[in-house]
């Protein structure tokens, strides 16, 4: 998907991260993303790839720099103005992290039920969730007693289905086997294909190479964007293969 | 109010998921709830005693006459008493009537009365005071000048009685207030940490709600109601509990007792159950949001 606008959805500015005082996480990371772009966040494990998408939805904060999300500065946010920050962005983990006893209704009309939407309309937004993710029919299931894959699908439907600018997904095909994991990245394009940001951390090179899309490099604590004809080149980065890089 | 549906879908969720868990608070405050309510009960019905034997309307005195009063002499002493100050109200009972209330109140024994000789029935008058005599000295004086005027034979203050059960009263409100104290700062502690573990065994729900966007108060709002409702639920049962209990014994106790001519226990009157459950809501209020709150700082 190519760049869309003029102004970026998100900016990275000179952000840097440390937990130990002697080796900072990553430092001075900058870059942008325009509306409509998919972009691939990688770097080895370790790198802060997590970090960095938790502190665009605010769930870290950064030692210096600014992180602009439709241009307001979401490190500079009030605690209270958080949740609101967070109704714009749809959030993808590894994990899943979903609420295990209740239904797969449940589990994705939860982020409708904050927006304060009628119930008819949380049930038709819901349905047709299920229906882009191939779970129709699965509403009354109880989360656990979903595949793995069945439950990173009901994540996405969860994170699309308030339609936020931006889907951010952090090693969403981590714990998925590689058809499942195809199929979670398909999805996520073809929300992307709609008009959605996307920012998918991953470490897979694999995908990466599969997949090809705009790549931003963790490594080493520093920000590189990876381009085609710069892997052609021979650049190589730890924890990417030459290999990986190719379309 | 947009999202009130869902706040209660929440709440009777989180009951039925944690139901042992709430089960066992709602029976221990219920408990708690009892001991308290059983002890107003006994504070009401001796405030209630009190208030008969010489409470808000009037204090009562009997001045009996003497055997040989007449007709005219028990005139001159109403007229006499009515005259005084701190009296509100004189009644004149002869001597026949006396006999009859006898009979009525101990009909087992009304052949015994109906036998005894008319001079054991002397008549007597009834004296009610002016609550203003409520200092003990200006009783006991006033008690005295009835008793020193001509005919009167002997003067029944039931001020023994009526002290004894002034003090128990007394103390009984005393306990009350200190049982209640101490079973309020007992139950908000059992309530927040009901919450607490509640709270815990969701914190995934929570960390999701959170990372959708719900506001802090979104999340609490649920844990809130479960306190109140669960606080107020208990209430309910204790006072339940307490009414059936008062019900079953009131009429029994009337024949335990019968010289009050009536039962010695009393319903809580509907303001003791208002406080009763507005204290409750208050306790399930205040130990769900200390927990609530703490959880979602950390």
């Amino acid at each position: 998907m190519a760049a869309g606008g003029t102004q970026p959805i998100l900016e990275i500015r000179h952000v840097s991260k440390r937990y130990r005082a002697a080796k900072p996480l990553f430092r001075d990371v900058t870059f942008e993303v325009q509306p409509g772009e998919f972009v691939y966040v990688t770097g080895p494990s370790g790198s802060g790839k997590s970090t960095l998408l938790r502190m665009v939805y605010r769930a870290e904060t950064a030692d210096t720099g600014s992180i602009l999300f439709c241009g307001k500065d979401v490190l500079a946010l009030s605690p209270g103005a958080v949740p609101y920050l967070r109704r714009n962005i749809g959030v993808i983990l590894q994990d899943f992290k979903l609420i295990h006893e209740e239904s797969v209704y449940d589990n994705i009309a939860l982020a409708l039920e904050i927006l304060g939407l009628p119930q008819r309309e949380i049930y038709d937004r819901v349905r047709q969730a299920l229906d882009r993710v191939g779970l129709a029919g699965y509403e009354d299931v109880r989360a656990a007693d979903l595949s793995g894959g069945e439950q990173q699908r009901v994540a996405v439907a969860r994170a699309v289905v308030t339609r936020p600018s931006l889907v951010l997904a952090d090693e969403p095909t981590g714990n998925l086997d590689a058809g499942n994991a195809a199929m979670v990245v398909s999805l996520l394009e073809e929300v992307n294909a709609e008009g959605t940001t996307v920012l998918l951390a991953t470490h897979d090179n694999m995908l990466i190479a599969a997949r090809p899309h705009r790549t931003v490099a963790l490594v080493d604590g520093v920000v590189d964007e990876i381009t085609r004809a710069r892997a052609v080149e021979g650049v190589r980065y730890r924890g990417i293969s030459q290999e990986a890089l190719q379309p | 109010m947009t999202h009130l549906g869902y706040y209660l879908r929440r709440t009777f969720q989180g009951f039925r998921n944690e139901w042992t868990t709430n089960l066992a608070t709602v029976l221990t405050l219920s408990v708690a709830f009892v001991l308290v309510g059983a002890l107003a009960t006994v504070a009401v019905s001796l405030g209630a005693q009190v208030e008969r034997w010489g409470g808000a309307d009037q204090y009562q005195v009997t001045a009996y006459l003497a055997p040989d009063a007449s007709p005219a002499d028990a005139d001159r002493l109403r007229a006499a008493l009515a005259g005084m100050d701190e009296v509100r109200a004189v009644r004149f009972v002869p001597g026949a009537e006396a006999r009859r209330r006898l009979v009525e109140t101990f009909p087992e024994e009304s052949s015994a009365w109906n036998a005894l000789d008319d001079s054991f029935f002397p008549g007597y008058v009834e004296i009610g005071l002016d609550p203003a005599v409520a200092d003990e000295e200006h009783y006991r004086t006033l008690v005295g000048r009835i008793g020193k005027l001509g005919i009167v034979q002997d003067v029944e203050t039931h001020g023994d009685w009526y002290t004894s059960v002034l003090g128990i009263h007394r103390a009984a409100r005393v306990l009350a207030i200190a049982l209640g104290s101490l079973a309020i700062f007992a139950t908000v502690f059992v309530v927040s940490h009901t919450i607490r573990l509640n709270f815990h065994r969701r914190r995934r729900q929570v960390e999701v709600l959170r990372m959708c966007g719900a506001t802090s108060w979104f999340v609490r709002i649920p844990y809130l109601l479960e306190g109140l409702f669960g606080s107020l639920l208990a209430a309910v049962i204790a006072l339940g509990a307490i009414t059936l209990f008062v019900e079953a014994v009131r009429d029994r106790l009337v024949d335990v007792a019968p010289v009050l001519g009536h039962s010695p226990i009393e319903h809580l009157p509907p303001t003791a159950w208002l406080a009763f459950l507005g204290v409750a809501a208050l306790i399930g209020l205040t130990g769900s949001w200390m927990s609530v709150n703490k959880a979602l700082r950390s």
